[in-house]
């Protein structure tokens, strides 16, 4: 997986997705969390506005890296999904209760 | 009954079933098909994802039977026997990383009901499809 960007402001990495977080997509996303959290960036903001499909693997490599983001002194946190089949998986299994989410990258930026 | 989809048991492969179920519910009409169609592809290729991570399979089919108030889903891989329901506490304070297939198939379904068959697994997904929004 290619993110669209990842870009470091104010100590915050971005990392924007598109299309499917799948089975398919969450290997190639841990390594570029697990990457960003190796140079020390353990506050990540992943943009997943414009996905449109995740299932438990996809959600499994989120939840892996916001663990070692958290025992890093960081945290991940995501843009919420606009597509009622990317947030799904969230709300079934409650992970939208654990991450912290907002509405757009900016309101993230400036939240935190 | 609708044609039956065979791929190859990869996480690239299986993404042929989206479309496919597309298919299967166009008889309901599009609003209706559009309403149904995320979440049963998210129980299906969940359950697809598990055949291709633990039961090692080499081949996926997936056959539906559609009627007016439900949707027959049966999934049969190749694959080694499933051998019982590891499915995670749900505890969010305590995030697990994975083994929420299951439980989001259970969520999603009607019912599912397993039967090991003399080389693979049979899984019978059934979703209520008046139910659904």
């Amino acid at each position: 997986m290619e993110p669209i960007s990842a870009t470091s402001a104010s100590t915050i990495t971005t990392v924007e997705l598109a299309d499917r977080l799948d089975a398919l997509e969450a290997a190639p996303l841990r390594e570029i969390l697990a990457g960003h959290l190796q140079l020390g960036q353990s506050r990540i903001l992943v943009d997943l506005s414009k996905v449109d499909f995740v299932d438990s693997a996809g959600l499994a490599a989120l939840v892996k890296n916001m663990k070692d983001a958290r025992s890093n002194g960081g945290d991940l946190r995501l843009v919420r999904p606009e597509h009622p089949d990317a947030i799904r998986v969230f709300e079934l299994t409650r992970f939208d209760e654990v991450f912290t989410m907002y509405d757009s990258i900016e309101a993230g930026l400036t939240s935190w | 009954m609708s044609e039956p989809l065979r791929v190859d048991a990869n996480f690239e492969a299986i993404r042929a079933a989206g479309p496919w179920l597309r298919s299967v519910l166009e008889p309901l009409g599009p609003e209706r098909s559009d309403a149904l169609a995320g979440s049963i592809e998210l129980a299906v290729h969940e359950m697809a994802t598990n055949s291709i991570d633990h039961g090692q399979s080499s081949v996926i089919d997936l056959h539906a039977t559609l009627t007016d108030k439900s949707l027959a889903i049966v999934l049969t891989d190749d694959g080694d026997p499933f051998e019982g329901n590891d499915s995670p506490a749900q505890h969010p304070e305590e995030p697990q990383v994975r083994g929420y297939g299951l439980v989001i198939v259970e969520a999603l379904t009607e019912s599912v009901t397993y039967e090991r068959q003399t080389a693979g697994n049979k899984w019978t997904m059934r979703f209520g499809i008046d139910s659904h929004t």
